[in-house]
């Protein structure tokens, strides 16, 4: 058994979980995006593509995020398509944030008064102002603490990526664990470096929740 | 693009080994669901006493559990465990794992149907002289029940899913006979498409479980 | 007579709010006490301490000759011997009609099943509700609800009830129906204690009527003193508001 630190520990795990949070960006981007694309197709009922998205968000919320990320990083080069760890960890994490945002989005639309779209189509409105200046303020509102705790769910999936190969926060937590044969100070830390950044989120969203209820 | 057809004889000859997987993760699924429903119960009526103390630890239990990956949590249980000198089969952790991870999602659940219960019910009960027990086991319970069985269900998918990660400590549930199966026979449409159906099935009919629960309370709990 | 309950000195404050201010106050045995004034006089508070459902800092309460804060005993006497009628009925949704009325003789009092369903039946009949007692409170009307709300109460056998604005939730056209009931029940001799704008029920049914406002008694007196003299300026403005 050998000795790491704990200072050592945290220098080393708390820049891996850098690696975890540098998924965010994209994924959250390409997330926020098809899936409000997706939702205006599911919304406005358009043929085919509806049918095609509600597959696509079915599919991926109705199958474990493990089995998705094994099928996309195991399946994909049989198909000809070599993607490493971490771009199969990106494409799995934003297809996932897409369908379960999309869904969100869904149901803040489907929450919106209807003689909202009435009003801004009887003052002249085109469809993208009706969009950007009626429907989009009001349902990023109602759907606020819902997205906020997908983007929670999205940073504790990304340890789900390290079982791929991908070195994060939790894989370099297992490496140290190998080590030191100390598991409770190595995911103690990994548990520590989570909890600051969701729970505040967490906690953010409650309140959130709480305040638009009123 | 030849794998993309399907073979139906390989799918005959894995079938065994995926139903097999599908027994497991049905063993740890019920196991899981279970214990964690009568944790979750029990903290979530706990939360009714005003009692500061009980509020913040339960809060910091919930609060740990809802900021941490499950798959840190059970590494947690499955490393940590034999250390402190507990020595458990992978089935045993992974179903402690998800249990406690499960359970701190009940716990807001019961906590939300208990509340949804009107104040004027306590009241009413009150003044017929009945006991906080009696309250609780006749009026409260049966209509929280009711209010938190949808999300309960929705919890319950939540943790079919959450049993892949079982996979990760060698359980031979669903996910894990996937990848098996995979490496085998090189045929990655069938080895994870079968899986992903099976999974899909079981959300479908769990979803048609929770509309029909919830259509069926609705009508109760008015009056 | 008999005094069913006793107030003595009572005060009792929201945080800074002095919502009840040195209340003294007599029930005998078979008055019918009627308790108006404004909204937010602190009536309903009043009357939800009698059984404890409100809480008080200072002063006394004596129900049945029992002190209601000295010890649990007592509250359990107390609110074994007291019915109470709310607002907004508070029926156990899941429960029948049936079920909601004979579930607290069962298991409160310990009454063997049959016999408390059988005292059910006589009570819902006497509320006029016997041909629903095997529905649920969601299909019943708003006074059809109070009146197995009333019946729910007297089946454990009270020597007092309390009525917390028992028609103010109701449609004007229930309204009747239910004091009906009330009156029936005052005539039979039940001790009363309303909080009430009906007027002329407090008319035709009460013994005593109180005026209450801002947290005080400002006026309590029988009933036909209370209608032809009035002593108070407040009261006489209330009064002629109403009638």
């Amino acid at each position: 058994m050998e000795q790491i630190t704990i200072t050592e520990q945290l220098i080393r795990l708390g820049g891996a979980f850098i690696r975890n949070l540098e998924f965010l960006p994209w994924v959250l981007l390409i997330g926020v995006v098809f899936g409000l694309l997706f939702a205006l197709i599911r919304f406005h009922r358009i043929p085919v593509l509806n049918f095609i998205v509600m597959a696509f968000v079915e599919i991926m919320r109705g199958a474990p995020f493990l089995i998705i990320v094994f099928a996309v990083y195991f399946a994909l080069p049989y198909m000809g398509i070599q993607l490493d760890a971490i771009a199969s960890g990106i494409v799995v994490l934003s297809m996932s944030a897409t369908a379960y945002l999309s869904e969100i989005f869904r149901g803040g639309l489907m929450a919106i008064d209807k003689g909202q779209f009435e009003a801004a189509d009887a003052l002249g409105l085109t469809y993208f102002q009706k969009l950007r200046f009626i429907i989009l303020p009001q349902m990023i509102k109602i759907s606020l603490p819902s997205m906020i705790g997908q983007i929670v769910l999205t940073i504790k999936d990304t340890s789900i990526v390290s079982l791929v190969g991908v070195v994060e926060i939790v894989r370099t937590s297992r490496q140290i664990m190998q080590i030191t044969l100390d598991p409770f100070t190595a995911f103690g830390i990994v548990s520590i470096y989570f909890a600051i950044v969701c729970y505040p989120l967490i906690y953010f969203s409650q309140r959130l929740e709480r305040r638009l209820q009123k | 693009m030849v794998l993309i057809l399907i073979d139906t004889r390989l799918i005959a000859r894995v079938m065994p080994m995926f139903l097999s997987g599908l027994v497991e993760t049905i063993k740890i699924s019920v196991l899981g669901g279970i214990i964690s429903l009568i944790i979750g119960t029990l903290l979530g009526i706990l939360l009714t006493i005003n009692n500061k103390v009980v509020k913040i630890i339960i809060g910091v239990y919930t609060g740990f559990i809802r900021s941490t990956p499950l798959l840190v949590q059970l590494y947690f249980i499955h490393f940590g465990l034999p250390i402190i000198g507990i020595k458990l089969q992978s089935f045993q952790s992974a179903v402690i794992a998800l249990s406690i991870n499960c359970a701190a999602y009940i716990t807001e659940i019961i906590r939300g149907g208990l509340n949804s219960v009107d104040k004027g019910q306590h009241e009413a009960a009150k003044a017929l002289g009945l006991s906080w027990f009696q309250t609780m086991k006749i009026i409260v319970l049966p209509q929280a029940f009711q209010v938190a069985l949808p999300p309960l269900i929705s919890q319950f998918s939540y943790l079919i899913k959450d049993t892949s990660l079982a996979a990760v400590v060698i359980v031979p549930e669903i996910t894990y006979i996937s990848r098996k199966v995979a490496s085998q026979t090189y045929r990655p449409m069938e080895s994870f498409g079968i899986p992903t159906l099976i999974y899909f099935m079981i959300f479908v009919l769990l979803r048609l479980l929770s509309n029909f629960v919830s259509t069926k309370g609705q009508k109760m709990v008015r009056g | 007579m008999k005094k069913i309950i006793e107030i003595n000195k009572l005060n009792k404050w929201f945080g800074k709010h002095h919502v009840l201010k040195d209340i003294n106050l007599e029930v005998c045995e078979g008055d019918v006490l009627v308790l108006c004034g404004p909204s937010g006089a602190g009536k309903s508070t009043l009357l939800r301490c009698i059984n404890l459902l409100e809480n008080f800092q200072e002063g006394e309460i004596l129900v049945f000759d029992k002190s209601i804060k000295e010890n649990r005993a007592n509250l359990r006497f107390i609110r074994k011997s007291t019915g109470m009628v709310f607002q907004h009925f508070n029926l156990f949704p899941h429960l029948t009609v049936l079920e909601n009325t004979y579930m607290a003789p069962v298991n409160v009092k310990k009454v063997p099943k049959e016999k408390a369903i059988e005292l059910s039946k006589e009570l819902l009949n006497k509320v006029g509700i016997l041909d629903k007692i095997d529905a649920y409170p969601e299909q019943l009307s708003g006074g059809q609800k109070q009146r197995v709300a009333i019946a729910r109460a007297l089946a454990m056998e009270p020597k007092l009830m309390l009525f917390d604005e028992p028609t103010s939730a109701l449609d004007p056209e229930m309204i009747k129906e239910v004091l009906e009931v009330m009156k029936q029940l005052a005539l039979s001799g039940m001790t009363m204690m309303i909080v009430s704008h009906e007027m002329g029920f407090a008319r035709e049914a009460a013994n005593k009527i109180s005026f209450i406002d801002q947290g005080n008694i400002v006026e309590i007196s029988d009933k036909d003193e209370f209608f032809r003299n009035p002593k108070h300026e407040r009261t006489k403005a209330f009064l002629s508001k109403i009638l």
